[in-house]
């Protein structure tokens, strides 16, 4: 089965206003869009909103972060029921700046995955990748398959749940520094041979999809729209900008 | 100037958005009638425009559970102190005993989160307390009055800001443990004194609001509101009841 490209737009943290008017535009911009998957990821606070306005369109809504537990309440968080009961599919798991700035570690995006695989109908979206330092070191390959053990290795889910895996090199988020597409192209299949290694072929290619995320946008995206073993874009910045989500979401349905 | 009693429901994470929704109602409906003592909720961050639209015309506010401490740049998950007061909150929650816990959240952070937040109209909730270990470590002073000069230092009151300051002991939630009021009156003096000491005793007395928070319920709220130095309630599990959180309210002296 050739799995449609999916496409994932973070949308961090604009103001609540910011991201309704922007929630509307893609309404309208996508209405008749079934080239690709495309899914919003709006803040907590405008999370139910945006999936109201979304609510008849092509356009899925995924959340930005989730939190490990159902049980034990931690104050400020989110736990993966509630995310589903706004109507959540998709979450991004282990962002490089929650690794960073609230060092995030392997093991915590791994309990995550473990409680968002619970409830079924939230696809999760772990982010791995190399900071600058591993890269000069030549130690990409090997941080790679470190994350993927760490977190993935032990994950239970059943035939019908995907998984997206997203390789976001840290050096190239946020920076401006956009990679060569072989580069990138490259370490997709490092991380696609892992998973093969972990899970067996056949679950490897009908549940996972790898995709690209780092500096992405309109002028970059046919660079790498035509790489093989990328099943998609997680978009940043660019993503906020409506017009810009729809010629990059055009850009990956013409390949 | 006599400050008005405060109590603060904190919802946690233990509540569904239906399920907030319909507490929220229930709380507006019950609180028509009380006049005295200021009553803030602070439900999920997902709940927080539904639950504002719900309490429109109701003299309870909104607060949150968490703020990042950065105004603008990209950090995915988070939600500022300015999304905050775009989605009409009053009040903030920072430093939670359960994210100093669980998300390693440390008082330099902390720090960080209450001037970010003290750079826009919200009140923070500070919350400090020692742990099981500091107690008996008979630490527990010194560790209150370190995380108030961390959290604190720096920090510059102006004109009628307003801080509240939560004292929650962690050994007394969920344990089983009981605070007794003259411990929570210990505690509380202790944390007057160092607010008095950074401050100076009018800006102490002016800005400042010192809770007490850790397994608070309808039957022990007495005790608690009686004692100098207690200007409120920070209330967990007891205030996912309408009615637990109203008879609480309730006591406040009038």
């Amino acid at each position: 089965m050739k799995k449609q490209k999916l496409i994932v737009a973070n949308w961090k943290r604009p103001t609540i206003r910011e991201t309704e008017a922007a929630a509307k535009q893609v309404r309208e911009k996508f209405e008749f869009f079934d080239k690709a998957e495309v899914v919003v990821c709006p803040n907590n606070i405008s999370l139910l909103e945006t999936a109201r306005i979304l609510s008849n369109s092509p356009v899925k809504i995924g959340a930005q972060n989730v939190y490990w537990e159902e049980k034990n309440p931690c104050t400020g968080e989110i736990p993966p029921s509630i995310l589903l009961e706004a109507n959540c599919r998709y979450v991004i798991l282990g962002h490089h700046e929650r690794r960073r700035v609230f060092k995030e570690t392997d093991e915590m995006v791994r309990a995550k995955l473990t409680s968002v695989l619970r409830v079924r109908d939230i696809v999760p979206i772990v982010c791995i990748g190399e900071t600058w330092e591993e890269l000069k070191n030549d130690r990409r390959d090997y941080v790679l398959l470190e994350q993927i053990q760490n977190i993935l290795s032990d994950a239970q889910f059943n035939d019908s749940q995907p998984i997206v895996v997203n390789y976001s090199p840290i050096w190239a988020i946020g920076t401006g520094n956009v990679i060569d597409p072989a580069e990138a192209e490259y370490a997709a299949q490092v991380i696609k041979i892992n998973l093969r290694e972990i899970f067996g072929y056949k679950l490897a290619s009908s549940n996972f999809r790898v995709i690209y995320g780092g500096s992405i946008n309109s002028e970059n995206i046919r660079e790498f729209t035509g790489l093989q073993s990328i099943d998609g874009f997680l978009v940043g910045g660019a993503s906020q900008d409506p017009d810009e989500l729809l010629r990059i979401a055009e850009a990956v349905s013409q390949q | 100037m006599k400050k008005e009693k405060i109590i603060i429901a904190n919802w946690k994470m233990k509540l569904g958005l239906a399920e907030t929704i319909k507490l929220s109602l229930e709380m507006k409906e019950k609180f028509q009638y009380l006049k005295n003592g200021e009553i803030v909720v602070c439900p999920n961050f997902i709940s927080l425009l539904p639950v504002r639209k719900e309490l429109q015309g109701s003299r309870i506010k909104l607060g949150a559970q968490d703020a990042f401490w950065e105004a603008r740049g990209a950090y995915t998950g988070e939600i500022s102190p300015e999304l905050l007061v775009e989605a009409g909150c009053e009040y903030v929650i920072i430093g939670h005993s359960e994210r100093r816990q669980y998300l390693l959240l440390n008082y330099e952070l902390i720090h960080k989160e209450l001037r970010a937040v003290l750079d826009t109209k919200l009140t923070p909730i500070l919350c400090i307390g020692e742990t099981a270990d500091d107690k008996k470590a008979s630490r527990g002073d010194k560790v209150i009055f370190e995380q108030l000069q961390q959290a604190l230092t720096g920090i510059e009151i102006i004109d009628d800001q307003q801080i509240v300051i939560a004292y929650e002991p962690i050994w007394a939630i969920g344990t089983g443990d009981v605070i007794t009021p003259k411990e929570a009156a210990y505690a509380h003096k202790i944390i007057r004194l160092t607010i008095n000491d950074m401050f100076g005793t009018h800006i102490a007395n002016n800005n400042f609001r010192i809770v007490y928070g850790g397994s608070v319920s309808a039957e022990n709220t007495h005790e608690f509101l009686n004692i100098a130095n207690i200007d409120g309630l920070l209330v967990g599990g007891a205030s996912l009841k309408a009615d637990d959180f109203f008879k609480i309210a309730k006591t406040l002296p009038k």
